[in-house]
């Protein structure tokens, strides 16, 4: 089966400092990938390359057999057709580490904004679904409230409902928990597993481990801007090949 | 009660001179507002030679007194009057204070609030303009969904600052360019006022309670606004300093 979601041989390098040497990703439709690795190691740059919020140096990004066309060289690169660039990226569902709700919105116009604006879709529909939405993730009762009188892991659906009512075909998340305590990142993970039992295709890029190896089929370990060890989740962590791997799982488990 | 006469006399003659101090802040302020935000965003831009420009602008127009702009600006204007508005059929429009001070205090405040939307573009969370991006806005949805309402937001309370020192500084025009006929502002009648009897105290004073009371309205207006631009916030008021009186321990 073809990808639905390809990105190939991508570089990028900050200054001097080359944070990905060529690291090729690929997603089937319905396939959940987990991008593991020390802070770092690229893993969020490589998140932020496929809908382009970093531009790569060199490689491609495809959605659905589109290739996003680029222009020029580094450090001057940059996407070749912005309305093609807008496209695919309302395609892509993406979660920030730091939720980055639009404060001044509140919680259902957050989620309602991109598909009546971008999209262009019917705003009474949009708004069915947004409190479907909201319904999922469980704080539809917080519809009308602003970001700030939630708490980080609402926030945090919050952010989820948003990106999915774009109806992405595939969903981006950039370490969804890491700025939320234990208590909090239950409630997130809780959504996230269920988005992944739909069949949703979903990179994930992750500092848990645990919930990598559960939710994701399979598991990306970056170290020093390439991959050092890629299968399964059941290989990755139950049968490692790699010192590397080894010596960063171990770091965390106790004895 | 005869303490009061001489004071409700000067509140009723100094009225109408009151009028033309909130005509130039009127006729400057929406003007300078629209104006100082395209020459924050002018400052921001990526192109250097429309950053440079702006920048240029405002650093002119804060560096020196608006005492000199209003001076040069008329003299600038007067020297044109023979060689361009008189042939044009323009001096009686182009020389006049009630054209000339306002466009002067737009040219002003537009610097003065450029500076304070351009500090506060500084500060819009990157956050959420990345997320706009992931989502696929344009440039122009950016803005209005992002740049737009936090931009207003963090500039207002020094906006309002803006508002009401324009708003004050309107005394200096009749200072600097001609006083046609009985067309007097509130310094100027205060003045001419003081000039009869000397009465300092009287007159000024009188004159200043117009300013507190038109302040007074712009606060109350200016803070609803803020209320409401704040509406998001936590308890949805502004967090304000309170005084405590501390008078028994």
């Amino acid at each position: 089966m073809a990808p639905i979601l390809e990105a190939r041989d991508i570089r990028k390098s900050f200054g001097l400092l080359e944070v990905l040497k060529g690291v090729t990703v690929t997603a089937s439709k319905g396939e959940v990938i987990s991008l593991i690795g020390s802070s770092g190691s690229g893993k969020s740059t490589l998140l932020r390359c496929i809908n382009m919020l970093e531009i790569p140096d060199s490689g491609s990004v495809a959605l659905d057999g589109e290739e996003i066309r680029m222009a020029g060289k580094p450090p001057h690169r940059h996407p070749a057709d912005e309305a093609q660039l807008r496209r695919i990226r309302s395609k892509l569902g993406m979660v920030f580490q730091s939720f980055n709700l639009w404060s001044h919105l509140s919680v259902i116009d957050n989620v309602m904004e991109a598909p009546i604006k971008v999209q262009k879709r019917d705003p009474e529909e949009v708004r069915e679904q947004a409190l479907e939405l909201l319904d999922k993730v469980g704080i539809r009762e917080k519809a009308d409230s602003y970001a700030s009188q939630l708490s980080g892991g609402q926030q945090q659906r919050a952010a989820i409902a948003r990106a999915l009512c774009i109806n992405p075909e595939v969903m981006l998340f950039d370490e969804p928990t890491s700025a939320l305590d234990p208590e909090l990142e239950v409630e997130v993970l809780r959504v996230i597993r269920l988005l992944a039992e739909e069949g949703r295709t979903m990179v994930l890029v992750t500092h848990d481990m645990k919930f990598a190896r559960d939710v994701a089929h399979r598991t990306i370990f970056l170290h020093n801007g390439m991959i050092e060890e890629e299968g399964t989740s059941d290989e990755v962590f139950g049968a490692t090949r790699s010192e590397r791997l080894k010596q960063f799982l171990s770091a965390g488990a106790p004895e | 009660m005869d303490f009061l006469a001489p004071i409700l006399s000067d509140i009723q003659t100094l009225a109408v001179p009151s009028l033309f101090n909130i005509y130039f802040a009127f006729a400057s302020i929406p003007v300078g507002f629209l104006f100082a935000i395209g020459m924050a965003l002018g400052k921001n831009s990526k192109n250097p030679v429309i950053a440079h420009l702006s920048a240029g602008y405002i650093y002119a127009f804060r560096g020196s007194p608006l005492f000199i702009q209003l001076f040069m600006f008329y003299s600038i204007m007067l020297a044109l009057n023979l060689p361009l508005w008189k042939p044009l059929g323009w001096s009686w429009l182009v020389l006049h204070p009630l054209f000339l001070g306002p466009l002067i205090l737009t040219l002003n405040t537009t610097a003065y609030s450029a500076e304070i939307f351009y500090g506060a573009l500084q500060a819009i969370p990157r956050g959420e303009v990345e997320a706009a991006r992931a989502f696929g806005m344009t440039r122009y949805q950016q803005f209005r969904t992002v740049v737009w309402p936090n931009m207003i937001r963090l500039a207002w309370p020094a906006y309002t600052n803006e508002v009401v020192f324009l708003f004050h500084a309107t005394a200096l025009i009749y200072f600097t360019l001609p006083v046609i006929d009985e067309q007097k502002d509130l310094m100027n009648k205060a003045g001419e006022l003081f000039e009869r009897d000397y009465n300092v105290f009287l007159h000024f004073s009188v004159a200043a309670l117009y300013y507190l009371t038109i302040s007074l309205v712009i606060f109350f207006v200016f803070g609803q606004i803020y209320k409401y631009l704040m509406r998001h916030m936590d308890s949805g008021q502004p967090r304000r300093l309170r005084f405590k009186p501390n008078y028994l321990r």
